[in-house]
C-alpha cells in the first residue's frame, strides 16, 4: 500500500532527485540463490562448472555445451524470464547442486526450488532434472562429491563477529517512538547517548 | 599525517594501482529493497516472506557495517542495490504517524523492523560522516562532491530521514543533516528549488477538496464536462481518508525537517512560505473540519481516526508557521543590538500583518502559541517595536480567537 507522501510528490515533480527503478520482486529470488551459495561450504559456481565440464567430460565438448545450454535454458524458466545473465548462472549452478544426486524431482527438491524461487514450472523441473542426470553422468564422481573447485568464499553471514559501525551509538527505536506518541511534549534533547557522535 | 580517503591508491589483484575509491573494490552483496509490512495480519505467507526480505537486509548492512572505511565507501558509491536499499526504506518504512501500520505485529516481526530501522540509519550516520576517525577520512570538498553526484543523499532523503528517525535520534540526526548542508552548499539550492513544489502540492490538495474554485471568483467558471459536484462530504471516503492523511503526512515531515535543520526556515521565508501556509489552512482546515462532523463513517473509530489525523495537521501546520517565524524573526531579535535587530522586528510585523485576514488560523495560532508570549519576548529584548503596529497586530488576533478560539485547557496565561 503506497501512502500518499510529500517526499514522493517532490521527487515526481521537482528535479532534485534521481529516478530509480520500480521494485521487482525477484531481488529476493536472487538473494535467496546468494545466501544457498553463502550457506554451502562446497559447491560450484557455473563458470567452474562449465570448466569443468569441458576439461573433464567424458563425452564430446560440443554435447556437453549444448547440455549446459539446456540447462541455463531451464534455469531461466524457473528464475525469470527476463533475469540477467548472472543470476540466470547462479541458478543453473544452484539446480545443478540440487539435482545432481536425485534421480527425479521429488519432495526435498521441489521444497527447495518453491523456497528459492516461488512458483516455478513443474515441466522445466523435470526437463532440469534430467539435463543434471545427464551432465552428472559425464563428469568423474570425485568432482561431484567434493565440488573440488571450491573457491574459498568469505564468512557472509552477516553476523556482527567483528568491528561493527555504530555499535556503540544509543539509538531510539522506531516502537519507543511510536510509544512517545504525538501529543508528547518530552523532547529527547534530555535523553542521555551513550556515545556522543562526532560528525 | 592521514591521507584522505580521495588521494588513497592501492594495489589491485593484477598488480596495477588504482584509486582506493574504485568500483572494482566493492564486495559482492545482493542487497535487496525494502517493502512495508504486509496490511492482512493473518497472510502468513506475506508475513514469512516479508520477514525474510527483513532478515537478508539486516545481515547484508551488518556485513556492509563490519567493512573498512574505504571499501564501505566503494560500495555507497558504486554499488547501485544499495542505493535501491536505501531510497525504498526512506520511501516505504511507517511513519510513526502511518495507523495503518501500527497493528499489533508479532514480536519477531517488531524486533526485525527494529534492527533494519537501527541498521539504515547506521549507514546513513557513516554516509553523512567525512571523518570517521583520524585515519579514515575524506576531504570535506570532495565529501561534498561525492554525495551530490551520486545522490547518496538529496532533498527528499532529507524530508524522510527527518520524519522516520527524527523523534528520537534527533541530536544525531540534526548533525548529520547540517554537516551534508555545510559540506555540500548545492543542497541549499535544492531545498531552493523544491519550495515551489510544496506550494503546488497545497494547490493540488486544495483542488482534491474541491476548493480551488472559490478562489478564481473573478474568473468565470467552465460549464460542461469536467467539473464535478462532489464536496468534501460527498467524495468517496477512500478519498477523504487520503486528503487527511497526505495531509498529516505534508505537515508532520514539513515540521519534523525544520526542526532538525532550521536553517531550512530561511529558505521556506524567502518564499513567504508562512503566509501561504496560513492561506492554505484558512482554506483548508474549517472545510475538513466541517466534513469530519457532516460525513458518515462506517464506524465510530473511522470518524475518531479522522478527527485525530485532523488534529495532527493542524498541530504540524502550526507547529511550522511557529518555526519559521521563530528561526528567521524572533530568535534572531533576541540575538542583535537594538539597531541590527530593526530588520527582524519589520520582517515580523510585515509576516503577521500578512496573515490578520485568516481569521480561522490566527484563532488556532493563537490557542498554541499565544502571541502575548511573543509581546513578552519583544518587552524584554532590546529592540524597539512599533507599539501601535503591534497592538493593531494583537488586537486582530484577539478578535479572531474570540470569534473561532478555542482554549485546550486553562494554562494559566492571558490572551489579553
Amino acid at each position: 500500500m503506497n501512502l500518499p507522501r510529500l517526499s514522493n510528490a517532490i521527487r515526481v515533480f521537482s528535479d532534485v532527485t534521481v529516478e530509480y527503478p520500480e521494485l521487482k520482486n525477484d531481488d529476493l529470488s536472487i538473494r535467496r540463490l546468494n545466501q544457498s551459495k553463502t550457506d554451502k561450504s562446497e559447491g560450484l559456481s557455473w563458470s567452474e562448472l562449465s570448466k569443468a565440464a569441458k576439461k573433464h567430460g567424458k563425452v564430446d565438448t560440443k554435447v556437453i555445451t549444448t547440455a549446459l545450454n539446456d540447462l541455463l535454458s531451464c534455469a531461466r524458466s524457473i528464475v525469470s524470464t527476463d533475469a540477467d545473465g548472472e543470476t540466470v548462472e547462479a541458478a543453473a549452478a544452484f539446480l545443478f547442486e540440487l539435482f545432481k544426486t536425485s534421480e527425479v524431482v521429488g519432495q526435498r527438491e521441489t521444497t527447495k526450488l518453491r523456497n528459492t524461487f516461488g512458483p516455478f514450472p513443474a515441466s522445466a523441473a523435470t526437463k532440469t532434472c534430467s539435463i543434471v542426470k545427464r551432465l552428472s553422468g559425464w563428469l568423474p564422481d570425485e568432482l561431484l562429491e567434493t565440488g573440488s573447485l571450491d573457491t574459498g568464499r568469505q564468512d557472509g553471514d552477516g553476523e556482527a563477529d567483528d568491528f561493527e559501525f555504530g555499535s556503540s551509538i544509543k539509538f531510539t527505536g522506531i516502537n519507543e517512538e511510536y510509544e512517545q506518541g504525538y501529543s508528547s511534549s518530552e523532547s529527547e534533547d534530555d535523553k542521555p547517548e551513550s556515545k556522543e557522535w562526532d560528525i | 599525517m592521514s591521507v584522505p580517503l580521495d588521494e588513497k591508491h592501492v594495489t589491485d589483484s593484477k598488480s596495477e594501482t588504482i584509486p582506493a575509491l574504485h568500483p572494482s573494490r566493492i564486495e559482492s552483496i545482493n542487497f535487496v529493497s525494502y517493502k512495508p509490512p504486509p496490511l492482512d495480519t493473518s497472510d502468513q505467507a506475506q508475513y514469512g516472506e516479508w520477514m525474510e526480505r527483513l532478515q537478508f537486509i539486516a545481515e547484508d548492512l551488518h556485513q556492509l557495517l563490519q567493512q573498512p572505511h574505504d571499501i564501505f565507501w566503494c560500495q555507497v558509491v558504486f554499488d547501485e542495490k544499495i542505493h535501491l536499499l536505501l531510497d525504498s526504506y526512506l520511501r516505504y518504512a511507517p511513519r510513526s504517524f502511518d495507523v495503518v501500520y501500527r497493528l499489533d505485529l508479532p514480536d519477531r516481526y517488531k524486533e526485525k523492523q527494529n534492527e533494519v530501522h537501527r541498521l539504515i540509519f547506521l549507514t546513513l550516520l557513516r554516509m553523512a560522516t567525512h571523518k570517521e576517525s583520524k585515519e579514515n577520512l575524506i576531504t570535506p570538498k570532495i565529501f561534498g562532491d561525492i554525495l551530490y553526484e551520486n545522490f547518496l543523499f538529496d532533498v527528499p532523503k532529507m524530508l524522510d530521514m527527518s520524519i522516520l528517525y527524527g523523534r528520537g535520534n534527533s541530536q544525531i540526526l540534526s548533525k548529520m543533516v547540517n554537516n551534508i548542508f555545510t559540506q555540500q552548499p548545492k543542497y541549499e539550492d535544492d531545498l531552493r528549488a523544491t519550495v515551489p513544489t510544496i506550494l503546488h502540492v497545497f494547490d493540488n490538495v486544495i483542488a482534491k477538496c474541491r476548493l480551488d474554485n472559490e478562489n478564481s471568483a473573478t474568473e468565470p467558471k467552465k460549464l460542461g464536462k469536467g467539473e464535478s459536484a462532489d464536496t468534501l462530504v460527498t467524495i468517496a471516503t477512500s478519498d477523504f481518508q487520503d486528503i487527511l492523511f497526505y495531509l498529516t503526512d505534508i505537515g508532520e515531515t514539513l515540521a519534523s525537517f525544520m526542526e532538525i535543520y532550521p536553517k531550512a526556515c530561511q529558505i521556506f521565508h524567502e518564499f513567504s512560505f508562512e503566509q501561504k501556509l496560513a492561506n492554505f489552512y484558512e482554506q483548508v482546515i474549517p472545510e475538513l473540519a466541517e466534513a469530519v462532523k457532516e460525513r458518515t463513517f462506517d464506524d465510530i473509530s473511522h470518524r475518531h481516526l479522522m478527527k485525530q489525523k485532523l488534529h495532527q495537521s493542524k498541530g504540524s501546520l502550526k507547529k511550522i508557521f511557529n518555526l519559521i517565524i521563530t528561526h528567521t524573526c524572533i530568535q534572531p531579535i533576541l540575538e542583535h543590538n537594538k539597531k541590527e535587530s530593526e530588520p527582524y522586528v519589520e520582517d515580523f510585523l510585515h509576516t503577521m500583518t500578512s496573515v490578520l485576514g485568516e481569521r480561522r488560523f490566527l484563532a488556532d495560532y493563537e490557542s498554541s502559541y499565544s502571541f502575548q508570549d511573543i509581546m513578552d519576548i519583544f518587552d524584554q529584548s532590546e529592540c524597539s517595536v512599533d507599539e501601535e503596529r503591534l497592538h493593531y497586530i494583537k488586537n486582530a488576533v484577539n478578535t479572531a480567537f474570540a470569534t473561532f478560539g478555542k482554549r485546550k485547557k486553562p494554562s494559566g496565561a492571558t490572551t489579553t
